[in-house]
């Protein structure tokens, strides 16, 4: 078995998949890169057993054949050899040679079907996103994932098709955002899955800025993202989300117009003097104005005032500051809107004028 | 699988853990006990090779071709797992137990069992034992989690009293017997005998050279007791071998001699062809004395694996033997 190609054609998808690979792995084949030669080049897949990503190569092979090469030397070789080499890769009995110019390795393989790959062919349901609109997806609502949370299920992001809609949902039990959308071709899917954290990380990495179509396809016991020329499979966390449409406020009747980044930043000034660990900051609105005040155990205290659009009742209410930073962070618009009724019910914030994407925080009693 | 994963005597637990499983009544924990060497490890590889199996036989046999048992031979099955700790005889420790919580929430690759085998459970220490609980009481379905210990006694009763319990019994005399002979084993009577039946461990203890050994330890053994011999010079010695074996060979020295001090006979020794020698020894020792010293034993049997100094054990016990003549 032999494969010609170039280092630039090698390097890249080697560092794809090579992010999948962990650096201390449980079993020495999880080390290796799984490699499938055929007629049109060759296809690499790696897996830490919780996400799987394949890539493919167009290299020259003579022969159809499957082997595993350690991932993280092919990888450093590769990136040592000189810009454009040549590179030709033999295999010999149980090990691999890789030629280039005058330099030459000889590398140790492990049997391809002891590999733990998942199997192709057990997906489901079907539908299909632009890239821009998973990634937006995404993005817009991964930073309220819980993170080792003793409820399983939190810690991961929520995907639900419905009615041509694809939503996100993610929460930590003292906030939750969501994003949605339109799928490209809705045929009638009605699901829930939850990607786990890392999953999500890695999508996020993965996903570009391109009208690019996104294939996704779910099974009972994975998800798998078809994109050009890489694949990227996931397992799901097995259990059932909470029901988060009761967590969003309905009845709210009070909304507070401001002006996103100079609300961030009144707020990021008067973060400093909070609490570290609570980060509690008092609101306290009144008609036009918005009013900051944190304090800290050593007496310390930052006072804010900022502008706002809001004819209401007064209203005081207590907020982790770090929570709504990260909110405005996501935010496109230059104004967002705060939906409130009370100082012990949760606040929604939203986009002024557009509610696809919907953030719910709980107040904090000060 | 190889056939040496087949112990006759582990059908009926098999038999009746195959027909749980078929009726879909499997528990999503199971504590694995018995002794040393009747083949707790081998009974729970086997059952997780079937689960794994994609076309099991009907009796629960796996068909050893296909995908989950080629991936499970070469170790590398994503559904399974195991926790031990890091070096055998050292505790399991709280990361590894929360490294497969925080996957344990995921799904099957294969869509069938995700099985974890815990072995030694004894070995969980405090932190990990108690981090284990919630998952152990309801993980995701599709979960096994196999817990093996020779010691279900010293798990926390929070562990145990989540598991459902299958307990392993040393096999018939005959049975054990006539599997040994076809192994090719010599003194299958005796080995059987040393080894409170245990029937893998007298495969193990099979070997000229550990038996000389055996022979050597008790005549140095006779040589404290009657003088000739230093405790301390033997003691170093006997700490570099194989702590639990040595442990279990004076184990059953001392019971024998007072088995010997309470009524005369050779028939029920463990050490069934050491009885002249024993006889001698009961016959100048103190039988209180004896039981003190037993009592030693066993608490240094249950402290195997920890801090103390193997050494110091050795020495005190050795003194003590040393002073068991009546007088």
């Amino acid at each position: 078995m032999k494969i010609s190609t170039d280092r630039d054609t090698l390097l890249k998808p080697l560092q794809l998949v090579g992010g999948v690979v962990e650096k201390r792995q449980t079993l020495p084949i999880l080390a290796n890169v799984l490699i499938n030669t055929g007629k049109d080049g060759m296809t690499l897949t790696a897996t830490d057993m919780e996400v799987e990503m394949s890539t493919h190569a167009k290299v020259e092979c003579d022969t159809e054949h499957d082997l595993t090469l350690p991932a993280r030397k092919l990888l450093d070789i590769c990136r040592s050899l000189p810009e454009h080499a040549t590179i030709q890769i033999n295999v010999e009995g149980d090990r691999a040679v890789l030629r280039s110019g005058k330099s030459r390795f000889t590398i140790g393989m492990l049997p391809a079907q002891d590999y733990p790959a998942i199997d192709p062919a057990l997906s489901s349901e079907r539908f299909t996103l632009t890239q821009k609109k998973l990634k937006h997806l995404i993005d817009k609502c991964h930073f309220a994932m819980a993170q080792q949370d003793v409820r399983y299920y939190l810690n991961g992001m929520l995907l639900e098709v419905g009615d041509g809609q694809v939503r996100t949902v993610a929460t930590d039990g003292h906030r939750l955002a969501l994003s949605e959308t339109e799928v490209d071709d809705p045929n009638g899917i009605d699901l829930q899955v939850i990607l786990p954290r890392k999953a999500v990380i890695e999508l996020s990495r993965l996903l570009e800025e391109s009208d690019n179509p996104v294939e996704i396809e779910i099974s009972s016991n994975h998800i798998r993202f078809r994109m050009q020329e890489t694949v990227f499979t996931s397992k799901l966390i097995d259990g059932k989300y909470p029901d988060y449409q009761r967590v969003i406020p309905t009845g709210s009747d009070k909304q507070v117009f401001s002006d996103r980044e100079m609300l961030r930043q009144a707020l990021q000034r008067t973060s400093i003097l909070s609490n570290e660990k609570y980060r509690g900051i008092r609101f306290h609105f009144t008609s036009g104005l918005l009013q900051l005040l944190a304090h800290n155990p050593e007496q310390e205290e930052a006072e804010d005032q900022i502008e706002i659009d809001y004819d209401g009742e007064e209203l005081i209410i207590g907020f982790n500051v770090g929570y709504l930073i990260e909110v405005l962070n996501v935010i496109d618009s230059e104004q967002v809107c705060m939906h409130l009724s009370d100082a012990n019910n949760s606040c929604l914030i939203t986009n002024k004028d557009d509610d696809s994407n919907r953030y719910v925080i709980m107040p904090m009693r000060l | 699988m190889p056939q040496s994963m087949h112990y006759p005597w582990h059908q009926e637990n098999r038999d009746k853990l195959w027909l749980t499983h078929q009726a879909g009544k499997l528990p999503h924990a199971l504590l694995l006990s018995g002794a040393r060497g009747l083949g707790k490890h081998p009974f729970a590889i086997r059952f997780a090779a079937s689960l794994l199996c994609r076309e099991p036989a009907a009796d629960g046999v796996p068909c050893g071709t296909c995908q989950g048992c080629r991936l499970f031979r070469a170790g590398t099955h994503p559904d399974y797992r195991r926790i031990e700790p890091e070096a055998p005889g050292k505790a399991i420790r709280i990361d590894a137990i929360r490294e497969f919580i925080s996957r344990e929430g995921l799904t099957s690759q294969a869509g069938r069992y995700k099985i974890t085998i815990i072995e030694p459970a004894d070995a969980l220490n405090v932190a990990a034992a108690n981090s284990l609980l919630k998952t152990l009481e309801e993980p995701v379905p599709h979960t096994l989690i196999i817990l093996i210990t020779a010691h279900p006694g010293r798990l926390p009763a929070t562990i145990r009293s989540r598991c459902q319990h299958l307990k392993f019994a040393p096999p018939g005399r005959p049975q054990a017997l006539q599997w040994l002979q076809e192994q090719g084993v010599a003194d299958a009577g005796l080995l059987l005998d040393l080894t409170s039946g245990a029937p893998l461990q007298a495969l193990g203890l099979a070997d000229p050279d550990t038996l000389g050994l055996r022979l050597r330890m008790i005549e140095e053994f006779e040589g404290i007791f009657n003088g000739g011999m230093d405790p301390v010079e033997i003691a170093a010695r006997w700490s570099r071998l194989d702590q639990p074996q040595t442990m279990q060979w004076l184990n059953g020295w001392i019971i024998d001699l007072i088995k010997l001090k309470i009524s005369s006979g050779h028939q029920t020794l463990i050490n069934s062809d050491q009885g002249e020698r024993l006889t001698g020894l009961a016959l100048r020792a103190d039988l209180e004395m004896l039981y003190n010293l037993l009592d030693t034993v066993y608490e240094a049997i249950r402290t195997l694996g920890s801090q103390l100094n193997a050494q110091m054990v050795l020495e005190s016990m050795l003194l003590d033997w040393s002073g068991c003549r009546q007088r």
